[in-house]
């Protein structure tokens, strides 16, 4: 038996009752799926957790970027310099066939200046102080035979103190190198293209560092260099002159010899000395100047690197009061005087400098706080009073005290209190808290070195420890119980001025007025019951 | 209990409620799951999530319409996003294939043979047949849903029409073959 059918309709009749009932796995699946989110939802989770995440992420990229960039930063630098020296060194090797005095000035100025951006971080890397002073001296004697004075008396001068006669030195230098080439503007432009004047004491110790590091049996790149110049420059000036000016391949080589190339055409071997002898100067007179910049900024990386981290004890006194009138006890208070009270909290923070002005900070602090409500009459009740929700329904009373009920003195007129009421009239409930604070913060600082102002700003959360309610009555505390409606986790958002004031590099002062406003710590209040505490943190931190 | 009232206690996240109205339709849906997927585990995959959303999605079911339809174009729905979201589309613009009519002669071909060779069919053509001669939608509609033109539809479904005839005329011969 068979039909013609279209394709459509068999298909058609053949899935018309289709139905295939799945594997009971497929429900517990579901199940699953659906039961999830519900979970979720149950968990509490401080909502500033996440932005705390987030800001503990941000902060690991930061300082893997920071760390990063500045590598890459330092490479590109030299880099780019080294390509500048090769260009230049390139451009005026070509012409200084054709003697081109102009050229060379500026090209011996690139030579001295340029390479302090590679040497800078390898000067940083020579321990052998003693022997580079040797060294000096060496050079110094050196130069002392053979001529002038100006820059023998700033060889003398090898101290710290001489940075500023190393600047002057730096300035007159061209000055001087000019004055017997002919065209001094060319060679200012050149030097200026390259470095920014300030730069210029900077390139000198760098410079002075590359001679260094020439009597060094450990080698860089230019050291090498360095050294395959500084045997001509002092015995075989006049006779390999020619040669270098073909060797291209060392750039810093390249430059010494278009120097001397070109010198040997002006044919004055008095000038090429008195350059060969300026050079030897500038480089020498600084070596120990160049060791001490070298430590600075070896220690200022130091500083920058290290001091991130920063420990901060602090103690404070608390006050803990309500904004707008209200009661966590019942709205018949609403309206009864209340009392905040000076508590203390202490607590150890840990704070990390994202940058000079920009920390964040956690820790972990005690915090006692009391709160009275005041003109409270209790008193035992006799008939339990099932039929209105007690006033203290918030409160689980301790044993003894489950017949204890309250009245606000507020809505009594004296005549209406009567026999029933025991002697327990007209006290005070105190609200005993402590918590368990958990602050996170970001603190901006403004102001000098010595002393700052600091912004602070965050979130906290509160971890309820301990808490008691008292009666208080002609100063006579009784236990009654404990309230039932504080929540065990609570967040407040914080905003602090604080003050500081550096002792020493490690060590220093903080005052911080902060005030915290809690949102959530009360469930069941009436009326517009707000706590916030103010407290003024005072402690000391330390750096490391 | 009616089915209003259980879909009322399924947007209270009754999980009573929601496992009786899983035996009532999750047959029905897992079939439309099996047409639409290419393989068993990837349909109850499907069927899981498509179950998954309607229970997330029951309290916006209006009552207008059938509850049927409403459940079967989330499950639909739910198979076209899995096979969209896997970017398996391929872009073949085969509008020139004109729509041959294809007759095969009604022997036994089992639904399960029926069922495979729909499911072995690419991505698109098995979606836009299923939606085309299964579940009555047009060319226009499926053109939206899919995210194509009216003409590839149509040209998807012409294909489709004849790789399954083929697959129908090849299983008859093997069956002759076999039995002569």
């Amino acid at each position: 038996m068979s039909d013609k059918k279209h394709i459509d309709r068999i298909f058609q009749e053949k899935f018309k009752d289709f139905e295939v009932s799945p594997d009971p796995h497929v429900w517990k699946g579901i199940q699953n799926k659906l039961n999830q989110p519900e979970k979720n939802k149950k968990k509490v989770i401080p909502f500033w957790f996440r932005i705390a995440g987030v800001a503990a992420l941000l902060l690991l990229l930061l300082t893997v970027g920071g760390l990063l960039w500045n590598n890459i930063s330092h490479n590109n630098t030299t880099n780019t310099k080294v390509v500048d020296t090769k260009n230049t060194s390139n451009e005026t090797l070509n012409p200084s066939t054709e003697t081109d005095i102009n050229a060379t000035v500026s090209n011996g100025f690139n030579q001295e200046k340029n390479p302090e951006n590679n040497n800078g971080f390898n000067a940083e890397s020579q321990k052998t102080k003693d022997i580079l002073n040797t060294e000096g001296l060496k050079n110094n004697s050196q130069i002392a035979s053979e001529s002038k004075p100006q820059s023998k008396t700033n060889n003398l001068t090898n101290t710290k103190a001489s940075k500023k006669n190393q600047i002057k030195n730096n300035i007159t230098n061209p000055s001087l190198l000019n004055s017997y080439k002919e065209t001094p503007t060319v060679a200012n432009s050149a030097s200026k293209n390259q470095l920014k004047p300030t730069e210029n004491p900077k390139a000198n110790y760098s410079n002075n560092s590359r001679q260094a590091n020439n009597k060094q049996p450990t080698e860089t790149k230019n050291n090498i260099a360095a050294n395959n110049v500084n045997p001509k420059k002092e015995t075989d000036v006049h006779t390999e002159m020619d040669k270098n000016n073909t060797e291209t391949q060392l750039q810093q080589l390249n430059m010494d010899a278009s120097k001397n190339g070109i010198a040997v055409e002006e044919t004055i071997e008095a000038e090429v000395e008195e350059t060969m002898e300026e050079e030897l100067n500038k480089t020498t007179l600084t070596i120990e100047e160049a060791i001490a910049a070298n430590e600075e900024l070896i220690e200022e990386e130091k500083d920058d690197i290290i001091n991130r981290w920063q420990v901060y004890a602090n103690i404070a006194p608390v006050y803990y009061n309500s904004m707008g009138k209200g009661s966590h006890i019942d709205a018949q208070f609403e309206n009864n005087s209340k009392t905040g009270e000076v508590n203390t909290s202490y607590g150890v923070n840990v704070s990390y400098n994202l940058n000079k002005k920009l920390s964040i900070r956690t820790g972990l602090s005690s915090l006692n706080l009391s709160y009275d409500t005041n003109d409270v009459i209790l008193y035992e009740s006799i008939a339990s009073a099932n039929s209105t929700p007690s006033p203290l329904r918030n409160i689980n009373l301790s044993k003894g005290n489950e017949g204890l009920t309250a009245l606000s003195a507020d809505n009594l007129s004296v005549g209406q209190i009567d026999n029933s009421l025991s002697p327990k009239s007209n006290a005070a409930i105190s609200q005993r808290i402590s918590y368990f604070e958990i602050p996170v913060e970001l603190n901006y600082r403004i102001g000098s070195k010595k002393l700052g102002l600091n912004l602070i700003a965050g979130f906290s959360s509160f971890i309820l420890d301990g808490n008691e309610v008292y009666s208080e009555l002609n100063d006579e505390k009784t236990y009654i119980g404990e309230a039932n409606n504080i929540k065990s986790m609570s967040f407040s958002t914080n905003f602090g001025v604080g003050l500081d004031y550096k002792f020493s590099e490690k060590v220093k002062f903080n005052l911080e007025p902060t005030f915290k406003y809690q949102i959530n710590a009360f469930e069941n209040t009436s009326g517009n019951f707000n706590p916030y505490i103010i407290g003024i943190y005072t402690g000391f931190s330390y750096k490391f | 209990m009616g089915l209003k009232q259980l879909i009322q206690k399924c947007s209270k996240n009754d999980t009573k409620a929601q496992a009786e109205l899983y035996q009532l339709f999750s047959g029905k849906l897992f079939s439309v799951c099996l047409k639409y997927c290419k393989n068993y585990a990837e349909a109850e995959d499907n069927l899981q999530d498509a179950f998954v959303t309607i229970f997330n999605k029951i309290s916006q079911y209006k009552h207008k319409g059938s509850f049927e339809g409403w459940l079967k174009r989330i499950t639909i729905n739910t198979a076209l996003q899995r096979y969209r979201n896997q970017g398996v589309f391929e872009i073949i613009d085969d509008t020139n294939i004109e729509d041959v009519e294809v007759t095969v002669e009604d022997d036994d071909v089992t639904l399960e043979f029926l069922l495979q060779i729909i499911q072995e069919l690419p991505d698109r053509y098995r979606l836009v047949f299923n939606l085309y001669v299964l579940d009555g939608y047009s060319h226009k509609n499926i053109a939206d849903m899919l995210d194509i033109t009216i003409g590839t539809s149509k040209s998807n479904l012409a294909r489709a029409r004849k790789i399954l005839k083929d697959k129908i005329e090849d299983y008859k011969t093997s069956l002759n073959t076999h039995t002569l």
